[in-house]
């Protein structure tokens, strides 16, 4: 709970809390890492004046931030910018990926293997069933690499199971 | 068959803060909120005498001061980051990975991660602390062991081991040579740091439990 400069109290809830918790886990997979990048950040936050607006915005793009960081530094992490030659192929947005029909049993090799920046939109979209735009306000990302993003993960899915009509 | 969305949705169904977890963040929350809160209350106090405040400034540039001088009389630079790296881990209290007040068991979970335990400290088993269990953590970007203890009056002490690199963690004494352990204290804890048995061992103790 934080007291901002007119005396206003901004609270993360259990809730927030855990949606901060999946979020993470989203970026790196892990659990004990999850844990550690949500507990970092709340620390740094709870010690920042003036206190954030949006707590919790606030603290995904902390967490964000401080992941591609650890990753850089480790040099795992390899950005993936805005190609404008998908700018005309992409006009679905988020609901693009409801139109990727998978086998159950593949899910846990599609997440293994998609980029972490791919399973945050998953996360964000499925999950807390934000649209592309929504997504672009909460990681502070140009909307246009969203729809990107997920027009290079359909693709990707496509070569990864050409067998299945279905991905299409 | 299931679309994609689907999948991700149920997947994180079942990915969630354990208990411990959660509990170890309100307690980060709810310690913040009582400063916050304490803060808050001294903010709408009015009428405060202006010698109250002057006294105060007063006894935080003595105190800032004197923790400075202290801080100032490790030996080096990187001892000073190793107090406060292990100061910063004992203050976040993380969950435990191995539970157990048996040494040795705790000492057989971080050799199969190839960190060696120090299990007969001449400077820890002078203490009667009680084992509580450890759990991984870095000093200096080397792989560490955390252990955590618990002293006859409930107060919890983190002990520190990891393979001793003098590029990296700077001149740190050597007890086995007859060196005093550095020590500094750092946010109501007393930091002691020394070198035995090739690991470089960090204690941090809260400032009245003093070895």
């Amino acid at each position: 709970m934080w007291f901002d400069f007119y005396g206003n109290i901004n609270v993360l809830s259990q809730n927030e809390l855990q949606r901060l918790f999946k979020y993470a886990f989203s970026l790196c997979k892990d659990d004990s890492h999850s844990y550690d990048l949500v507990y970092d950040i709340i620390a740094k936050v709870i010690d920042r004046t003036p206190p954030p607006e949006t707590p919790y915005t606030f603290c995904i793009r902390s967490i964000r931030n401080k992941f591609i960081d650890e990753m850089r530094r480790a040099q795992k992490f390899t950005d993936i910018e805005f190609d404008e030659t998908y700018t005309n192929a992409i006009s679905l947005g988020a609901a693009e990926l409801e139109a990727i029909i998978i086998s159950k049993s593949d899910f846990p090799k599609i997440w293994s293997v998609i980029e972490a920046t791919d399973r945050e939109i998953l996360y964000l979209s499925a999950v807390e069933g934000y649209s592309a735009s929504e997504i672009s306000n909460t990681i502070g990302v140009p909307r246009n690499t969203i729809l990107s993003r997920i027009h290079r993960l359909r693709t990707r899915l496509k070569e990864m199971f050409p067998e299945q009509s279905e991905v299409s | 068959m299931t679309n994609l969305k689907d999948a991700t949705r149920e997947h994180f169904d079942e990915i969630s803060l354990s208990q411990d977890q959660l509990e170890s963040l309100n307690a980060l929350m709810a310690n913040n909120e009582a400063i916050a809160t304490e803060s808050h209350k001294k903010r709408s106090k009015k009428g405060q005498r202006w010698w109250i405040k002057s006294a105060a400034i007063v006894a935080a540039i003595f105190f800032i001061g004197l923790g400075t001088t202290l801080f100032s009389s490790l030996k080096s630079n990187k001892s000073s980051q190793i107090a406060e790296e292990v100061t910063y881990n004992h203050q976040k209290l993380k969950p435990l990975e191995i539970t157990s007040n048996q040494i040795s068991e705790v000492a057989n979970y971080f050799s199969a991660h190839k960190i060696r335990v120090v299990r007969d400290s001449g400077v820890l088993d002078k203490f009667e602390w009680e084992l509580q269990g450890g759990r991984f953590c870095s000093i200096q970007g080397t792989d560490a062991a955390q252990l955590r203890y618990k002293t006859k009056t409930n107060e919890v002490v983190s002990v520190y081991m990891a393979p001793y690199t003098p590029h990296t963690m700077g001149i740190v004494p050597q007890v086995e040579r007859g060196e005093e352990p550095l020590n500094v204290v750092l946010q109501g804890n007393e930091v002691w740091i020394w070198v035995e048995q090739n690991q470089i061992i960090a204690t941090t103790v809260p400032y009245q439990n003093k070895p």
